[in-house]
């Protein structure tokens, strides 16, 4: 097979899946048909996604996980997450302030 | 700020990384440090054990907090829980149980926790292509595992300094503990 069309067909999958277990169910049953060189060309494409085989795990099954994060996807992540480290410490902040008044009353 | 041998990152950035609980705790503390660290290794989809998982939302009683840690540990762009297998499981769980023995036997003054021997377990199977981060290199000792790199990160605003592990686990510093464990039961024998 060969390695862009392979590339271009992962892409699609990915593409189409709404989770990362959809994706990854999707792959499993895309990858059976795979032979071992053609699972670490997969590997070869980590810029763009990263290949996670059960084999890789010690496993003896082969079944492919793949897990997209191109730069600005993981760049939005990174800022959502921000976000949630703020509000998670206005929240301690809000606790303690309380815990404080109750004290002092 | 983060001091961070840039060397290391090509060392580093094509294994398995694994966070422990102490350093996600810190990553989702502070929302400085958390880039920052994602910066270095860019690429990186970083690894949570699953009892790493739940001891980060074990505790966490009030609806928002558990909602907003949930939704920044299962963030799939930066984490990955590792799978848990009902067979990887029953490997875990045995070189756990191994793990604890030879560090009582080493008669260390911390002992690791459950959590911490299970995590310890996992990285012990995925040894020649993994690396976990702590800041509690104590519960992941010196006997067992190498350290690869450190990371210091300095708070400026409180001038706070924190130290971060990369550990990776020694077969060969396992092997000899083994044999010294295995030689406990032979000598009771005699």
């Amino acid at each position: 097979m060969d390695i862009d069309s392979l590339k271009t067909d992962v892409e699609k999958r990915m593409l189409s899946a709404k989770s990362l277990n959809e994706l990854s169910d999707a792959l499993t049953r895309y990858s059976s048909g795979l032979s071992d060189e053609e699972r670490v060309a997969i590997r070869g494409h980590e810029d763009e996604f990263t290949v996670f085989t059960r084999k890789k795990f010690g496993e003896r099954q082969s079944t492919l996980t793949v897990i997209r994060f191109g730069p600005e996807e993981r760049a939005r992540a990174i800022e959502e997450a921000k976000e949630l480290i703020k509000e998670n410490r206005k929240i301690i902040e809000r606790a303690s302030k309380e815990d404080k008044e109750k004290n002092n009353n | 700020m983060i001091f961070f041998d840039d060397k290391k990152v090509f060392e580093i950035k094509d294994q398995n990384i694994f966070l422990d609980n102490d350093f996600l705790g810190i990553l989702f503390e502070n929302e400085e440090f958390f880039p920052e660290f994602l910066e270095i290794f860019p690429q990186v989809l970083f690894l949570i054990d699953p009892l790493t998982a739940f001891e980060f939302m074990r505790d966490i009683f009030i609806p928002k907090q558990r909602e907003l840690r949930e939704r920044f540990i299962y963030n799939d762009k930066i984490f990955t829980i590792a799978p848990n297998h009902h067979e990887n499981f029953e490997a875990i769980q045995k070189n756990a149980l191994l793990l604890s023995k030879i560090c009582s036997h080493k008669n260390i003054k911390s002992n690791p926790g459950i959590v911490d021997l299970f995590l310890a377990g996992r990285v012990m199977i995925y040894a020649d292509n993994t690396i976990l981060v702590t800041s509690n290199q104590k519960h992941f000792p010196r006997f067992l595992f190498d350290v690869v790199s450190v990371l210091n990160y300095v708070d400026e605003q409180s001038e706070n300094t924190r130290t971060f592990y990369f550990l990776k686990f020694n077969k060969g510093k396992f092997s000899n503990c083994y044999i010294l464990l295995d030689k406990v039961g032979k000598e009771d024998k005699k």
